[in-house]
C-alpha cells in the first residue's frame, strides 16, 4: 500500500469519474464527508461517451433541479456550452426543457478541474475490482493493483463498464467504451453476494471528420438568441453560439441497412441485452418503421471548433465498412469520413429493485448505487442518481436521516421512486409524462421547489439561498402590484392568464415592475395560467403525504401478517418499501392492501421484527 | 374488511328464512370439503350427494353439493347443502356449522370473494345487487346488461379511446422534434370532443346519478282541473279521491306507477290558484312540490289556461330550468276543443273519462323517466364514468386551458375509468358497495 492511501482516512468512496460519480463526490463533499473518487484516468472524468448534449425534454428539468440542489451539471453546461435551445417553447410552460451542446473537451476538463478544486475530495486513478465486505455492511474497495481503501460508505457508478461488451458487427471487444478497458471483477462478487444482476444495451453513432462533410447542402439549426442558462447562478449567458445542421436518411441508406441486417449483432442474437426503446439504432428504427422512408439526422459538432460531428439519429452497431456505406449515402455525408465508429455495448446493470430509496443496496448496507448500474440511460438521470447517493452516503455517516424526494416534489423523485419501487427491464430514461404532477415541475421553479431544503441540508453556498430569496421577494412585489391595478375593471393579475396579456403593455403602465427579477415575472405568470389546474392535484398530493410520512420499519416480517392477502404479503416482503405511500405504488399491491398494513402499522398489534 | 382472513369458511342462507320445502345454504372456505365429509360420508366422486346431517331434534336428510375450487363463484371448494326448509332446523344447523369453525357470511362477502378471486368484475358485482333489488323493468335490463359484461365491455372502449388520445398528447410533449400528424394539437381538441360525445352518451344512456328513490312526476294546476281523474287513469286503480267539490284533494296523494318499464312516484298535488276553497291553504306546498318533481305535469281544464299559465311562470322565477321538466295537458278534450297553451310548453290533451290522449301521455312519461335513468345503483362504473366526463368537460369547455393542463385532465379521467374497470377501487368505495348487499349474498 502507498503512503497517500494509509494516511487516507475516509468516509465516502465513490467508484467512476462520469456523470453519476461526479454529482456523487460533490455532494458527499458538501455534505461533509472526506471522499475518494476512483476512476481509470484522471483525465476522463465528465466524459460524454455518447451525444455532446445536455438537457431535453424532462432532462432539462432534472438539470435545473440539480442545480437548485447546489449539483455541478447545470454550471458546467453553462461554462462549455456552445449552442443553447429550449425545446418545447411552443408548448406550455410546463413541459419547456433546455438542451445545449457542450464542447465536451472543454466539458471534461471543467469537470475535472471541479472535482480537483474541491475540498475534502481526493482523486485516485485505478480499477476497482473488489468490494471489501464486513459482515453484511461495505468496508471498502480493492484495487487491480492491490492497494485497498477502506471507507463506510461506497457509491458504484459503473456506467457500461461492468462485464461491458463492445459490438461493431460480428466482432465482440471486452470494454466499457471504445478503447478504454471493462470492470470484469465486480459483476461475479456483486452476484456471489446475493445480488441479481440483468443485462443493457445501448450505442452510439459513427464520428465523422467535419472536413469531409458539404455542409453548404444542409439545413442550418441555429441556437436560441439570447441563449438561457441552466444554472440559476450563472446570470446572463454570453456565448457565442455555434449552428447544427441536419440531413436525412434515404431510401439508398435503408437499402444498405437492410442488405446488411445478418451482419447486425443486434439482429444475429449476438447481442443479448435489452437496449432502449425510445433511443433505437437506425437499424432498429429502419425494421421497426419500414413505413418510413426517411429519417432525421441531426449533425452536432463535438466542440467548439468542431473537428468531428456527432451525427445524432444514426447511432448503429453495423460492421465498419457497412456504417461507411450507410453514411455516404446521406446528403452531405457522401465524401464523409469516419473518424470513430458507432457500436453497441452491453453491459450488467443491478435491476434497482435492490436498492432503497435512499439509493442504498437492501443487501449490504453503506453500498450506494447510482447511474447506468440502476439501469437508466442518460447523462442527466445518472448526475441525479449521483448527487442523492452521494449526499445519502455522507448523512447517513452521522445517522441523519437520508434525503429522499417526493414524486410532487421533483422529477428526481419520480426517477428513483420509479427505479426503486417498479423497477425497470430495459434502459430507463425520463420523460414528462412519468410525473404526475407536471404543472409543478417546471424548469423555472426547480429553485423554489428544491432550494429551501438545500439550504436546510446545508448543501448549498450561501449565495445560492439568496439569490432565491431576492427572488421570491421580486414575485411578492410583483403579485401584489398586479393585483391592485385594473384595466377594464379587472385586475392585471387576472390579465395574466389572457392570451392578450403582454408584459411590455403592463410594464409601460407599471414601470415598477421592470426593476424586478424577469425570472420572477415569468414564474408568476406560469403559475397565473396554472391556476385552479394546480389545484386540481391538491387533494391527490395531500394523500400522497400522509401516506409518504407513514414509514414502514424495514425487516417487517410480512410472512406472519394472515390479514393481507398472499400475492401482498410477497411483493412487500421483496420489496421492503420505506413508507406506507412506496408500499401503495408496488404493482400488485391495492388499496386494501394499504389500510391492512396501515392497521398493522398503527396498532403495533403483529408487527414482529426479525432478531 | 381489515380482518379479512383467507382461510376462514363462510356460510349463508340462500333461500328466505320462513317455511319452504327445502332450504339451501351455502357454504365456501377450505371447511367446505371437511363438511362435505361429514354429512355425505366419503364418496365425492359424484357431485351431488345424499347424505344426513345429525341435528338436537334427530338425523335429519339432506342434499349436497360440492363444486372443488378453483372453478367456483368465489375461487373457493363450496358446498351447498339442501334440507328441509323449517325455521328451527335452519337454525340448528346453522348452529352446527358455527361449531365447526365457519362464519356467517357479512352481507356481500360471496360476491366480494368473487371479485377477489377475479372471477366477477367489480362492474357484474354490482350488476348482481342492482338486479336482486331493482324493482322495474329499466332497472332489471341495464342490470342484465352489466351482468353479462356490456356496459363494461363498452366503457373498455371508450376508455381504450381515451389512453390513445392520452398518449398522443404525451408524445405531444415528450416527442415535439418528430411533428407527428397524430400530436397536432388543433387534431387533439377534435377528438377529445368527438370522444367527449360518445362518452356522454354512455353516461347519458346508461344513467349515472344516484338515486336513493323513484323520480317522482307532479300533477300541477288549478283545482277542478282533472288532476285526481287523471291519476286515477294512470295509476289504474281509483286511488285518490275524486270529487266534483273544489279542493278534494287536500295535500298530495302518492302512488307507484310504471310507463314503459320505467317505475316512478306519481303525486297529485293539491290545487292552486282561483277557486281554491281551503284560501291557499296548501297551496304553498303544492308549489314546493311541483317545484321538485322531477317530470311536472301543468294540469289545465277547458278554460283554465290564463290561471295555468299564470302559475306556472310563478315557479318558473323561481327555477327556470323547470321548463325543460314540464308538460302542458289539457284534460277533459273529450268536452272542449284544444287550445293552444300560452308557456309554450309541449302540450298533450287527454280524456281520463274516454281514455282519449292516455297513451301519447303515457309513452312520453316513459321517455322522460327513461332519460332520468334511475338505474336503481350507485354503480362504480357509473360514478366514475360521470366524475370522468364532468372532469374533461371543464378541460374541453375552458378556452384558455393550456393543453398540458389538459393533458393532465385526460389523465386523471382515464384513472378513472381504469378504476372502475380494473376493479381498482379504494378500499372504502368497496367497503361502500359490498354493505349494500343485504340479500343474495
Amino acid at each position: 500500500m502507498s503512503a497517500i492511501l494509509r494516511d487516507m482516512s475516509l468516509d465516502v468512496i465513490v467508484v467512476g469519474g462520469g456523470h453519476a460519480g461526479i454529482e456523487a463526490a460533490l455532494a458527499a463533499a458538501r455534505a461533509g464527508a472526506r471522499v475518494c473518487m476512483v476512476t481509470f484516468e484522471r483525465a476522463g472524468i465528465g466524459r460524454m461517451s455518447c451525444n455532446p448534449a445536455i438537457g431535453g425534454v424532462a432532462k432539462g428539468q432534472i438539470v435545473r433541479e440539480i442545480d437548485a440542489l447546489g449539483g455541478a451539471m447545470g454550471r458546467l453546461i453553462d461554462a462549455t456550452g456552445i449552442q443553447f435551445r429550449m425545446l418545447n417553447r411552443s408548448k406550455g410552460a410546463a413541459v419547456i426543457s433546455p438542451r445545449a451542446q457542450a464542447d465536451k473537451d472543454a466539458y471534461q476538463k471543467a469537470a475535472q478541474a471541479l472535482c480537483e478544486g474541491t475540498d475534502g475530495l481526493t482523486i485516485v486513478e485505478g480499477e476497482a475490482v473488489e468490494l471489501l465486505v464486513s459482515g453484511t455492511a461495505i468496508a471498502g474497495i480493492r484495487l487491480a493493483d492491490g492497494r485497498q481503501l477502506h471507507a463506510p460508505r461506497v457509491v458504484l457508478t459503473t456506467g457500461t463498464f461492468l462485464g461491458g461488451l463492445l459490438h461493431y458487427g460480428e466482432e465482440k471487444i471486452s470494454g466499457g467504451r471504445a478503447g478504454e478497458k471493462a470492470a470484469v471483477g465486480l459483476s461475479g462478487q456483486l452476484r456471489a453476494l446475493g445480488f441479481r444482476l440483468g443485462r443493457l444495451k445501448t450505442g452510439t453513432p459513427p464520428r465523422l471528420a467535419r472536413e469531409s462533410i458539404d455542409l453548404s447542402a444542409l439545413q442550418q439549426q441555429p441556437g436560441d438568441e439570447p441563449a438561457e442558462p441552466f444554472s440559476y447562478m450563472t446570470g446572463k449567458l454570453a456565448v457565442q453560439q455555434v449552428p447544427c445542421w441536419v440531413t436525412h436518411t434515404n431510401t439508398a441508406t435503408h437499402a444498405v441497412i437492410l442488405e446488411n441486417m445478418a451482419r447486425s449483432p443486434l439482429y444475429s442474437g449476438q447481442i443479448v441485452g435489452i437496449g432502449p426503446r425510445y433511443c433505437p439504432s437506425i437499424e432498429d428504427k429502419v425494421k421497426r418503421f419500414a413505413d418510413k422512408t426517411s429519417h432525421h439526422v441531426f449533425l452536432e459538432p463535438e466542440t467548439r471548433d468542431g473537428d468531428t460531428i456527432y451525427p445524432n439519429g444514426i447511432s448503429t452497431s453495423m460492421p465498419r465498412d457497412v456504417q461507411d456505406a450507410l453514411v455516404r449515402t446521406m446528403r452531405g455525408l457522401e465524401q464523409a469520413r469516419i473518424v470513430k465508429y458507432g457500436y453497441a455495448v452491453e453491459y450488467d446493470f443491478v435491476p434497482p429493485t435492490q436498492i432503497d430509496a435512499s439509493m442504498q443496496t437492501k443487501l449490504l448496507r453503506g453500498l450506494y448505487l447510482a447511474g447506468q448500474i440502476n439501469g437508466t440511460t442518460g447523462y442527466e438521470e445518472a448526475a441525479a442518481q449521483g448527487l442523492m447517493a452521494g449526499l445519502n452516503a455522507a448523512r447517513t455517516l452521522d445517522s441523519r436521516e437520508p434525503v429522499v424526494l417526493r414524486r410532487d416534489q421533483a422529477y428526481i423523485g419520480v426517477l428513483i421512486d420509479d427505479l426503486t419501487t417498479r423497477g425497470t427491464d430495459e434502459p430507463y430514461r425520463m420523460f414528462t409524462s412519468l410525473a404526475e404532477y407536471r404543472l409543478r415541475l417546471r424548469s423555472d421553479n426547480a429553485d423554489r421547489r428544491l432550494t429551501p431544503l438545500a439550504g436546510q441540508l446545508g448543501i448549498i453556498e450561501p449565495a445560492r439561498s439568496r439569490r432565491l430569496q431576492a427572488k421570491l421577494a421580486d414575485y411578492a412585489r410583483a403579485e401584489t402590484l398586479l393585483i391592485s391595478e385594473r384595466v377594464d375593471g379587472k385586475r392585471l393579475f387576472d390579465w395574466l392568464r389572457t392570451p392578450q396579456f403582454e408584459w411590455s403593455t403592463v410594464l409601460s403602465r407599471l414601470p415598477a415592475l421592470s426593476a424586478l427579477d424577469p425570472e420572477a415575472l415569468q414564474t408568476l405568470e406560469i403559475d397565473a395560467r396554472y391556476a385552479g389546474y394546480v389545484e386540481r392535484e391538491d387533494a391527490e398530493i395531500a394523500r400522497l403525504h400522509e401516506l409518504e410520512a407513514v414509514s414502514v420499519p424495514r425487516n417487517l416480517r410480512y410472512e406472519d401478517m394472515t390479514n393481507l392477502r398472499k400475492e401482498a404479503r410477497e411483493k412487500l416482503a421483496a420489496l421492503q418499501p420505506l413508507t406506507l405511500g412506496q408500499a401503495a405504488r408496488i404493482p400488485g399491491i391495492g388499496p386494501g392492501d394499504v389500510s391492512v398494513l396501515r392497521v398493522y402499522l398503527k396498532t403495533g398489534v403483529g408487527v414482529p421484527v426479525h432478531g | 374488511m381489515v380482518a379479512r382472513e383467507t382461510a376462514s369458511t363462510i356460510f349463508a342462507l340462500a333461500t328466505p328464512a320462513s317455511a319452504s320445502a327445502a332450504a339451501l345454504l351455502r357454504i365456501a372456505g377450505s371447511q367446505a370439503r371437511v363438511l362435505a365429509q361429514k354429512f355425505c360420508g366419503s364418496d365425492w366422486k359424484r357431485r351431488c350427494v345424499q347424505g344426513s346431517i345429525r341435528l338436537p331434534i334427530g338425523t335429519v336428510p339432506c342434499i349436497a353439493w360440492l363444486m372443488p375450487a378453483p372453478h367456483t363463484l368465489t375461487g373457493r371448494d363450496t358446498l351447498e347443502i339442501l334440507v328441509p326448509g323449517n325455521v328451527e332446523i335452519v337454525r340448528d344447523l346453522e348452529r352446527l356449522l358455527r361449531e365447526c369453525g365457519c362464519h356467517d357470511a357479512e352481507p356481500g362477502a360471496f360476491t366480494r370473494l368473487a371479485v377477489e378471486a377475479g372471477k366477477l368484475s367489480l362492474a357484474q358485482a354490482e350488476a348482481t345487487l342492482a338486479l336482486v333489488t331493482s324493482s322495474d323493468e329499466v332497472s332489471r335490463r341495464r342490470a342484465l346488461a352489466d351482468l353479462g359484461g356490456e356496459s363494461a365491455r363498452r366503457l373498455t372502449d371508450l376508455a381504450a379511446r381515451l389512453r390513445t388520445l392520452s398518449a398522443r398528447y404525451e408524445m405531444s410533449f415528450d416527442f415535439s422534434e418528430e411533428e407527428h400528424a397524430l400530436a397536432q394539437e388543433d387534431r387533439l381538441s377534435g377528438d377529445l370532443r368527438a370522444l367527449l360525445a360518445d362518452l356522454r352518451a354512455f353516461v347519458g344512456r346508461e344513467g349515472s346519478q344516484p338515486r336513493r328513490e323513484f323520480p317522482s312526476v307532479a300533477l300541477f294546476g288549478p283545482p277542478n282541473a282533472g288532476k285526481s281523474s287523471l291519476f286515477n287513469a294512470l295509476v289504474g286503480q281509483r286511488r285518490a279521491l275524486v270529487s266534483a267539490t273544489p279542493g278534494t284533494t287536500r295535500d298530495a296523494i302518492e302512488a307507484d306507477a310504471v310507463f314503459d318499464g320505467c317505475a316512478c312516484k306519481l303525486l297529485d298535488l293539491s290545487g292552486v290558484g282561483a277557486g281554491d276553497a281551503d284560501l291557499g291553504r296548501y297551496a304553498p306546498q303544492a308549489r314546493q312540490r311541483a317545484l321538485a318533481a322531477d317530470v311536472l305535469l301543468v294540469l289545465c281544464a277547458p278554460g283554465q289556461a290564463a290561471d295555468c299559465a299564470h302559475e306556472f311562470t310563478a315557479l318558473t322565477r323561481q327555477d327556470a330550468a323547470l321548463r325543460s321538466r314540464a308538460l302542458w295537458v289539457q284534460t277533459m278534450s273529450d268536452l272542449a276543443a284544444q287550445e293552444a297553451n300560452p308557456c309554450g310548453l309541449p302540450q298533450y290533451a287527454v280524456s281520463a273519462a274516454s281514455g282519449q290522449g292516455l297513451a301519447a301521455l303515457r309513452e312520453q312519461l316513459g321517455v322522460r323517466l327513461g332519460e332520468l335513468a334511475t338505474g336503481g345503483s350507485t354503480s362504480l362504473l357509473r360514478l366514475n364514468a360521470t366524475a370522468a366526463l364532468t372532469m374533461l368537460e371543464v378541460a374541453a369547455a375552458d378556452p384558455l386551458a393550456p393543453t398540458e393542463a389538459v393533458a393532465a385532465d385526460v389523465r386523471r379521467a382515464l384513472t378513472l375509468l381504469d378504476q372502475a374497470l380494473l376493479n381498482d377501487a379504494p378500499g372504502d368505495v368497496l367497503d361502500l358497495i359490498f354493505s349494500r348487499f343485504c340479500i343474495g349474498k
